[in-house]
């Protein structure tokens, strides 16, 4: 005979493990997506070309509804690549010292200056900060790499976990100020991801029901956003 | 016809806002898109996209293929009178969650399948340069719609 309490304490396990599988995939996804301080300048890798003609005149129509004038041929240009960041080429050696000697000699202005005066250094832990623990010296990406994630746990017959950003200015990045605009990069995180995470969670369920018990379930799962 | 992307769901949905006489004529400072100039006078709105256009495909082109795009916007109200903000925050509620929503937001090329309000913005209140405290409520809308996907 199966128990229906051993049958929910089966697709339990399977949703914590899905879930938390989830929870890493917004992680994953606000960390490439949250803004971090340009620090890096390389005249070569940050390159514009002029707009073609074919680009100009399929923008036209665009244009006009939006009001905007013309396009002119050999004036506008647009920019073709940025510079790259080396988000993980960051870490601080010592006072006004990168541990990348190249990185440091690729420092724009304001990276030489951010390091000069240390305002964007911050300590980098893995995971989330530890009292008493020393973690490395980073110069800027401090909303990125404090994103992390609290394990899903279970309460009552509910499976929740949650994906922090806990940097002080994380919500003015997030939902923006009236001096800036916002750059979300929680929610469409999140967003992005929900579909996913809730097909992961009825297929982890069903196998964890189907390999324990040999039987199929059909069921409904229910996914809910929260932030706070 | 061609696939159009999340620009004709913005267009309407400030439509929306622009075309409900009392939300217009309460919103003194106009409607914004993303960042408000900076004399702008009180009441005024803000726009902004949050998800960056997250499209399915049902099908393909020649066989009832479908695009679903799933996006969400932000609706912040700023104002200085902190109630004056919340009834015109109810007001926007009531236009983008009522039961005629759906069919209220015409945008062009694309059928709306779902139009929701979400959860609040969770910003407290903030001062401008000289001292003035400034209230901002928002909320979240999630519209959902689908096109047809041409034949090649």
């Amino acid at each position: 005979m199966i128990r229906a309490q051993d049958v929910m304490g089966a697709v339990l396990d399977a949703l914590v493990g899905s879930t938390n599988r989830g929870l890493i995939r917004i992680q994953t996804r606000a960390k490439e997506l949250a803004p971090v301080r340009k620090v890096f300048g390389d005249r070569g890798a940050y390159r514009t070309r002029f707009r073609t003609a074919d680009e100009i005149s399929s923008d036209r129509s665009i244009r006009q509804q939006l009001g905007l004038g013309p396009e002119e041929l050999y004036k506008n240009r647009q920019v073709v690549s940025r510079v790259p960041q080396k988000l993980n080429d960051r870490e601080v050696a010592g006072p006004g010292r990168l541990r990348s000697r190249q990185a440091q000699t690729q420092l724009d202005r304001r990276g030489r200056y951010e390091l000069k005066t240390g305002r964007a250094i911050f300590e980098q832990f893995n995971g989330p900060r530890v009292a008493g623990t020393q973690g490395t010296q980073q110069l800027g990406g401090r909303l990125r790499d404090e994103i992390h994630v609290e394990p899903a746990s279970v309460q009552g017959h509910r499976v929740s976990g949650r994906v922090v950003s806990p940097t002080p200015y994380a919500k003015y990045q997030e939902f923006g100020t009236h001096h800036n605009p916002a750059h979300p990069y929680l929610r469409p995180a999140g967003h992005e991801s929900v579909q996913k995470i809730a097909a992961d969670a009825r297929r982890s369920a069903a196998d964890a029901v189907r390999a324990t018990f040999h039987v199929r379930i059909e069921g409904v799962v229910t996914l809910k956003e929260a932030r706070g | 016809m061609a696939l159009s992307t999340t620009f004709p769901i913005k267009r309407a949905l400030v439509r929306l806002v622009r075309d409900s006489a009392p939300l217009k004529a309460a919103l003194v400072g106009g409607i914004h898109q993303r960042l408000s100039p900076r004399k702008v006078r009180f009441p005024y709105l803000v726009y902004s996209e949050v998800s960056a256009p997250f499209v399915s495909d049902w099908g393909a082109g020649g066989d009832n293929g479908r695009r679903e795009i799933d996006a969400l916007y932000d609706l912040d109200i700023y104002d200085v009178d902190s109630s004056r903000a919340e009834s015109l925050l109810e007001q926007l509620d009531g236009l983008l969650n009522g039961p005629g929503a759906a069919s209220a937001l015409a945008v062009e090329g694309q059928t709306v399948l779902l139009v929701e309000t979400r959860a609040k913005t969770p910003m407290g209140p903030d001062r401008d340069a000289v001292g003035r405290r400034i209230d901002r409520v928002g909320i979240t809308v999630h519209i959902q719609t689908d096109q047809p996907i041409p034949a090649v």
